[in-house]
């Protein structure tokens, strides 16, 4: 397993947030993890990617605990994430942006920057043409110059994607990343995740818009109320009884699934 | 595209380095009066103070007001190396920037895990603290009274003769001196991935954060690199006037730096040069409108806040750039 989520806890006060939430991401495959508003996925995010700490529970990433660690420190393991709502770096040029992304490769010292090191030269000349490789796959090459608060709502969304991936993500958590696309930039943000799947890029999905959790997911994990409520295929889910009471409501079970 | 390169005129400078340094070389021996080569060399000064500053406020996004603390520091370092052990600026000026440059790392490290609010409040504590301790520590500072006599170092050269410092011309040379080392240290810093990552932290911290930027790391890099220059910048104002005093911890020391910073265009390499030249000119020769002076300084400072809100250098790169490039290509197709 790439990603070993185990036992969270997580409370805010008297708040239970998580109540005991696992489950494992198989290297190389999209899971998906729903529920309704407030059922505490954002919260499991943050925890994972070291914004939160747990009140228990352990996070392994690639065999190592990476729970408690700094952000940076996760980051540097592999584990990129996005962010619910939509995070760029406003009065940077697009270029810039996801340039910043591939400082989670390299990061020279004072000293080499000074006495310019020729690794710190190359580091500078390769990055123009892995941010253009980035842009390419995005589909954001033709704004490499504009500001990214230029940007349109969706674009901006797909710029925080380069930015994660100039990370050279193992594993890329994405946080509701089709909220507020419309239908065409959802269908194309679907074909970018089967494309980054390709590459071996592991995917976690947050995500309320099921024609794209559906059409993307190996496995889907349900959260309702901080408690794991069912896990498995897009099929299984789907016709999962307590998902459907879940999200619509006792009375509808007996119609839905009969 | 047009406001990016307001944030950084390197593509928009059509001054050649050579052109510049052959300025610099130049301008002592052009007839000035003392008096101007005095305000030459106290803009050198000033112009430490504004990049250094730039790099942790303008780049990193850090409203450091403990700037003139570092400063302070430096001044203090030098003038005391002198006065005990009569170490001369050779000795006085490294130190001084290595002592500030620790100060900083021990205050940064308290300091910069907080942000916004809480660290502008923070960093001028620090400045009055140490004001208080140059004042109280009569022992050592000799509190108000302050640290006189401190002379500007001579250089013997075997076969060529004395350079003595005190005078005007030699100091100006190594203030400029100084000011060079200090801007195209910044510049390499800011063009280098430490600047990527110093614009990460002023623009957006967690996304940082989330891609590997260590927040931390970064802001001290800025920080202790700017206290050092700020030190150095301490050492040759002691060395050039010859007394420090905890005056120099004074708050208007800080916000002339920040007005400098702010004026001439933060984030640009080039305008914390244009600003701390123009602010120290400037006042000094509104000396003929008397009393109205700083009323004229102030309504110019506003003035330019309000047409320049990205400062200083924004008239060329917004104005006279465009215009100049039209003309170009007028005579190109002629």
């Amino acid at each position: 397993m790439l990603l070993d989520v185990d036992n969270i806890f997580m409370n805010f006060g008297g708040i239970a947030a998580l109540k005991g939430i696992s489950f494992s991401v198989p290297e190389g495959q999209v899971v998906s993890v729903i529920g309704p508003n407030g059922a505490g996925k954002t919260t499991l995010f943050n925890i994972v990617t070291g914004f939160q700490k747990p009140t228990a529970g352990q996070v392994r990433f690639a065999g190592s605990v990476v729970t408690g660690l700094l952000p940076h420190r996760i980051a540097k393991h592999g584990l990129i994430r996005t962010f619910q709502k939509t995070e760029v770096f406003p009065a940077l040029t697009v270029m810039e942006c996801v340039r910043i992304g591939l400082l989670n490769n390299f990061q020279p010292s004072l000293f080499s920057v000074l006495t310019g090191k020729a690794e710190v030269a190359a580091f500078v000349k390769n990055s123009v043409l892995e941010v253009a490789d980035i842009l390419e796959m995005v589909g954001l090459h033709s704004k490499s110059e504009y500001l990214a608060q230029e940007l349109s709502y969706g674009e901006q969304r797909l710029l925080e994607i380069a930015v994660g991936l100039a990370a050279r993500p193992r594993l890329l958590l994405l946080d509701e990343p089709s909220s507020g696309l419309n239908a065409e930039e959802s269908s194309r943000f679907s074909t970018l995740v089967r494309r980054l799947q390709k590459q071996k890029i592991t995917i976690v999905l947050v995500e309320h818009n099921m024609n794209v959790v559906m059409g993307v997911s190996d496995q889907i994990v349900v959260v309702h109320h901080g408690e794991k409520i069912a896990e498995g295929t897009p099929e299984a889910v789907s016709q999962n009884r307590d998902v459907i009471k879940a999200y619509l409501g006792r009375e509808w079970v007996t119609d839905a699934v009969g | 595209m047009a406001f990016s390169r307001n944030l950084d005129p390197r593509t928009g400078l059509f001054l050649r380095w050579p052109v510049l340094a052959a300025v610099l070389v130049a301008l002592p021996f052009i007839g000035l009066t003392g008096y101007e080569l005095h305000l030459l060399i106290v803009s050198a000064i000033f112009v430490i103070l504004s990049s250094s500053l730039s790099l942790i406020m303008g780049y990193g996004g850090l409203l450091s007001l403990a700037h003139a603390a570092f400063f302070g520091i430096g001044a203090y370092t030098s003038a005391l190396l002198f006065m005990n052990f009569k170490f001369s600026m050779w000795v006085g000026l490294p130190a001084a920037g290595i002592v500030s440059a620790i100060a900083a790392i021990c205050v940064g490290s308290l300091f910069l895990k907080v942000r916004g609010h809480r660290f502008v409040i923070t960093s001028l504590a620090f400045v009055e603290i140490m004001r208080l301790i140059a004042v109280n520590a009569v022992d050592l500072t000799r509190g108000q009274m302050g640290l006189p006599g401190i002379a500007a170092p001579v250089i013997t050269i075997p076969g060529v003769g004395t350079i003595d410092f005190a005078s005007k011309t030699a100091f100006y040379f190594l203030a400029v001196g100084g000011a060079a080392i200090c801007v195209w240290t910044v510049a390499r810093i800011v063009h280098s991935p430490i600047g990527w990552g110093l614009l990460a932290l002023r623009e957006n911290e967690n996304l940082g954060e989330s891609v590997g930027v260590s927040a931390f790391r970064h802001a001290m890099i800025a920080f202790v690199v700017g206290a050092f220059f700020a030190g150095i910048a301490g050492s040759l104002y002691a060395h050039y006037t010859g007394f420090v005093s905890p005056d120099l911890f004074f708050f208007s020391y800080t916000v002339t730096m920040l007005v400098m910073v702010v004026i001439g265009g933060k984030a640009t390499i080039l305008g914390p040069i244009v600003g701390a030249i123009a602010f120290t000119f400037l006042p000094e020769y509104l000396r003929v409108v008397a009393q109205y002076r700083l009323v004229l300084v102030g309504v110019v400072l506003l003035a330019t806040v309000l047409a320049f809100p990205n400062g200083i250098v924004e008239l060329w790169s917004r104005w006279l750039r465009p215009a100049f490039l039209r003309l170009r290509s007028r005579d190109h197709a002629a």
